[in-house]
């Protein structure tokens, strides 16, 4: 087992290939998930992550079981689970979130009866995630499907703000709104799915929220609070990763833990500083 | 309602319900002259914010059928009419998002220079780089409105404008909107609560379940 007292030097640990691909999965999330997160939380839709990552579980499960690779199934269960969450949205567009909760009980219901079937040890990795033992191939599929959600994000950047605004102006201003919401949930899907394969089912929402809700304290603009978001994610995510490495600790959740030290401080700080400002300023 | 002058808009025959119990207007035929002015008053549930989105485009009557001559329609919707927390967007941002959006249009330079301007007639300048959320009701409004007008568009419908925000901010929405209107010919057509704050040049219409008439002082 890897000590605090086996690396003198941090650096020390760039000589472990596994690492380094921990190092570039964290990198490749904190610059797409927050943009994701700021997405959502804009449309009031952030706890969407939230089910479409329990949802991959059930992807994770029927990969699992019938020998497939288990990203490929959580993907394109997770796909089809935001199709259906699109289309009940619209169905009873004043109980929206009902299609959260309908989808959310569906895919807990099945994967409780397919883990029966798959080993436990294996499963529960995809649980809270095993950075640190991510393969080459992992790395890839994750860097394709996040490159994917970048060029999104960065061509329909000011359709969804202005989604995110309003949508029946949005509708006035030209944007096809339904198409888009669609392509929206999918690609959120994909990159949700793809990302619970590496850093856990269960934490992945706290890396789309949590650097957000640090950002809004501090971000004057949506771009501005983009940027932040990715800054608090990143920095997050490479402490955390060197902390986890040296402590033997699990990675994701000293990630997380880094995140809301950070969200802590960020309200903390700005709270302070609004204090100090005199009123009407 | 319509003269001899040149038609911006004509409806023939609309029908529009929410559901089997709930129509709010049938066979409604009318035209608006280019240049007009109108606020549009009558019963709640008549269907006044409906007629406005049949016109935008957004909504689609269950019969008939609009016809629209104006290269350029701006729509302005009621405050909260989808609950929307506009997030982390600033004033500046707010008002960009009023030219034209296109796919990739990330690409497309936004004239900084205009949103600036349109922001210096709703006396904005100074709060551009503030978050929408810290902006009283009648700034908000302000916002909302200028990233209407950016395109400066042949038809403004506006929702409400006046709705929750304070006497002055009021005033000010109506000065700026009688100046694009005489000045500019800008065709409007408003909804609003507040109809006996408005005088020249507006006409005051009254909408009923078939017809659309001036309203009698």
């Amino acid at each position: 087992m890897i000590s605090l007292l086996d690396i003198m030097n941090p650096f020390d640990a760039f000589s472990f290939s596994f690492f380094n691909r921990a190092l570039l999965i964290v990198a490749i999330l904190s610059l797409v998930l927050p943009l994701v997160g700021v997405r959502l939380a804009g449309r009031g839709a952030s706890m969407i992550a939230d089910t479409l990552s329990h949802t991959s579980l059930a992807g994770i499960a029927i990969g699992l079981i019938s020998g497939g690779l288990p990203m490929v199934w959580a993907i394109v269960f997770s796909a089809i689970a935001s199709i259906l969450i699109e289309a009940i949205r619209r169905k009873f567009p004043k109980y929206s979130e009902l299609s959260l909760t309908i989808i959310l009980s569906f895919s807990l219901g099945l994967t409780g009866i397919l883990g029966n079937f798959s080993s436990s040890s294996r499963f529960e990795s995809y649980l809270f995630g095993s950075l640190f033992t991510v393969s080459w191939d992992q790395v890839i599929a994750l860097g394709a499907i996040c490159a994917a959600g970048l060029v999104y994000e960065i061509l329909f950047y000011r359709s969804n703000m202005l989604l995110s605004y309003s949508e029946i102006e949005a509708k006035a201003n030209g944007v096809k709104v339904v198409p888009l919401s669609l392509i929206d949930t999918v690609i959120t899907s994909m990159i949700v799915a793809a990302a619970s394969n590496t850093i856990g089912s269960l934490l992945v929402s706290s890396f789309i929220s949590i650097p957000v809700a640090c950002a809004l304290r501090g971000g004057k603009s949506n771009f501005m609070t983009n940027i932040l978001a990715i800054v608090c994610s990143l920095a997050s995510a490479i402490v955390g990763l060197f902390l986890a490495f040296s402590i033997s600790l699990h990675v994701g959740g000293v990630i997380v833990m880094v995140n809301l030290i950070v969200l802590i401080v960020t309200i903390i700080i700005t709270g302070i500083r609004k204090r100090k400002k005199p009123k009407g300023s | 309602m319509s003269r001899l002058n040149e038609t911006i808009l004509s409806a023939n025959g609309l029908d529009y319900h929410y559901d089997d119990d709930n129509r709010v207007f049938s066979d409604l035929t009318f035209s608006v002259d280019k240049g007009a002015y109108y606020i549009l008053s009558g019963p709640n549930g008549i269907g006044k914010s409906t007629l406005l989105k049949l016109i935008a485009g957004i909504a689609k009557p269950d019969k008939g059928s609009i016809t629209v001559s104006a290269p350029r329609i701006s729509y302005l919707s009621q405050l909260d009419a989808d609950k929307r927390s506009s997030f982390a967007l600033n004033v500046r941002e707010i008002v960009s998002l009023g030219i034209k959006n296109r796919p990739f249009s990330f690409m497309k330079t936004i004239d900084w220079q205009k949103v600036d301007d349109w922001l210096a007639v709703f006396k904005l300048t100074d709060l551009k780089y503030r978050r929408l959320d810290e902006l009283s009701g009648g700034q908000q409004q302000k916002a909302r409105l200028a990233k209407c007008l950016i395109t400066q568009p042949d038809l403004l419908l506006l929702d409400e404008p006046d709705t929750g925000i304070d006497e002055s901010s009021r005033e000010d929405i109506r000065n700026i909107l009688s100046h694009l209107n005489k000045e500019h010919g800008m065709t409007i057509i408003v909804v609003s609560h507040h109809i006996e704050e408005y005088g020249e040049p507006c006409k005051k219409m009254l909408l009923s379940s078939s017809d659309l008439t001036e309203a009698l002082e």
